[in-house]
């Protein structure tokens, strides 16, 4: 019976060890990036200020459009973002005025394999999210004098010092647009949809 | 009679200096962009986020990285469902579109989305008006047909199309239309409740 404990305690360890190893989750394969269209970015309704009557399938309650904390400056028929697997910032739009000048900013988590740190070698290390803007200061992308904005710039050189955060597992938790003139984001991803009567269930 | 003319002007230009500053306030009001027919992404994996208290110095083999980061964790996060892609098209006919590949048959997964919606409206009271526009609070929906989600193949493939006013509910059907931010978007595993992927890319060079 006591040849048996330490056979036992080997198992318990190796149980133990086996739940505290952390069950390493892979990157997908592929992930080519982010292609959105951009809307207007409004106030946050928090909490509803007035009562909706009509239509009737909505919240009881709402906010009236506010652009206080968000830009009331630009204006914007449309612009389109993307951010593609090659590590390219791209923004195409129109409808700005002459000499705006605005940048994208994103919010980004990274996590990167095969990196040595003060507890192993080879590991994969997610780095604390960071707050980017694009193209970085003092460049921005600036409009034309047609209204039209049309420029790209490069992922790792938004990132400097930290270039090498433009590989691996990039998480955007969040992209906006920004008037640079107030630093306020004016623009975020998201669709417009027309029209006052409800869409068809399906 | 002149300084009848000079009150009744003064009358004049307080109105006149009243409908313009009614008119600047009314004007900042932003307009919606006419047009912004989809939203678009890649799915990557959702990491735990990094804190201080759990960070670690990094010696290399990178030199451009930051002094510190944590080992990547996912606890908070989910660990169970493994991901090959997944892709997720909003459009502006308000189709929602899930496409994905390497998921294990069986596992059943949700889509979450955060989004604010600015919509005209026709009657509002607490002021009373009418054809206003309104912002309503962040509203957080669930897609997938609850409660089974969205089911891969016995291949493994992800394939699943719903619409933005079922995934509201016939209660809030009407806020699938107007200017709809996409405030986050994200994969869950359903059987632990966990977000597992969110918008993202993998760098081809990576």
């Amino acid at each position: 019976m006591k040849r048996n404990v330490p056979v036992l305690g080997a198992v318990a360890t190796l149980l133990v060890l086996g739940r505290a190893a952390p069950a390493q989750v892979s990157f997908p394969s592929i992930a080519r990036g982010y292609a959105t269209w951009l809307v207007r970015a409004m106030d946050p309704c928090d909490p509803a200020t007035l009562s909706v009557v009509s239509p009737t399938n909505l919240p009881l309650g709402g906010c009236a459009q506010a652009n206080t904390a968000t830009d009331d400056a630009l204006g914007e028929t449309f612009a389109i973002l993307r951010v593609t697997e090659l590590g390219k910032i791209a923004l195409v739009g129109t409808g700005f005025t002459f000499a705006d000048t605005l940048r994208v900013r994103l919010v980004i988590r990274v996590t990167r394999s095969g990196i040595d740190t003060s507890v192993g070698s080879n590991q994969n290390v997610t780095f604390m999210d960071r707050s980017i803007e694009c193209p970085r200061a003092p460049e921005t992308f600036s409009v034309r004098p047609n209204g039209l904005v049309a420029g790209s710039t490069d992922l790792g050189a938004c990132l400097a010092p930290d270039m090498d955060l433009n590989r691996g597992n990039l998480q955007i938790l969040d992209a906006s647009l920004i008037d640079t003139a107030n630093g306020r984001v004016m623009a975020v991803p998201g669709v417009l949809r027309v029209g006052m009567s409800a869409p068809r269930h399906r | 009679m002149h300084r009848g003319w000079t009150a009744s002007g003064l009358v004049a230009v307080t109105a006149l200096i009243a409908m313009g500053t009614l008119v600047s306030a009314a004007s900042a009001v932003v307009e919606f962009p006419r047009k912004a027919s989809y939203y678009r992404i890649w799915f990557v994996r959702a990491m735990d986020e990094c804190t201080a208290a759990n960070a670690v110095d990094v010696r290399g083999p990178f030199p451009n990285l930051p002094a510190t980061g944590c080992l990547q964790a996912n606890t908070e996060t989910d660990d169970a469902v493994p991901m090959g892609f997944a892709r997720l098209l909003i459009t502006h006919t308000g189709k929602i579109a899930i496409l994905g590949g390497g998921f294990p048959f069986g596992v059943r997964l949700g889509l979450a989305l955060t989004l604010r919606v600015t919509r005209r409206v026709a009657e509002v009271r607490h002021p009373a008006g009418s054809n206003k526009r309104v912002t309503f609070e962040d509203v957080t929906i669930q897609c997938g047909n609850t409660p089974f989600g969205f089911r891969p193949s016995p291949a493994g493939r992800l394939a699943g199309v719903t619409t933005l006013s079922a995934c509201l509910g016939s209660s809030l059907s009407d806020l699938a239309v107007g200017n709809i931010e996409v405030v986050n978007a994200s994969l869950i595993n359903l059987d632990t409740g966990k977000v597992f992927a969110t918008a993202g890319v993998v760098p081809v060079r990576g």
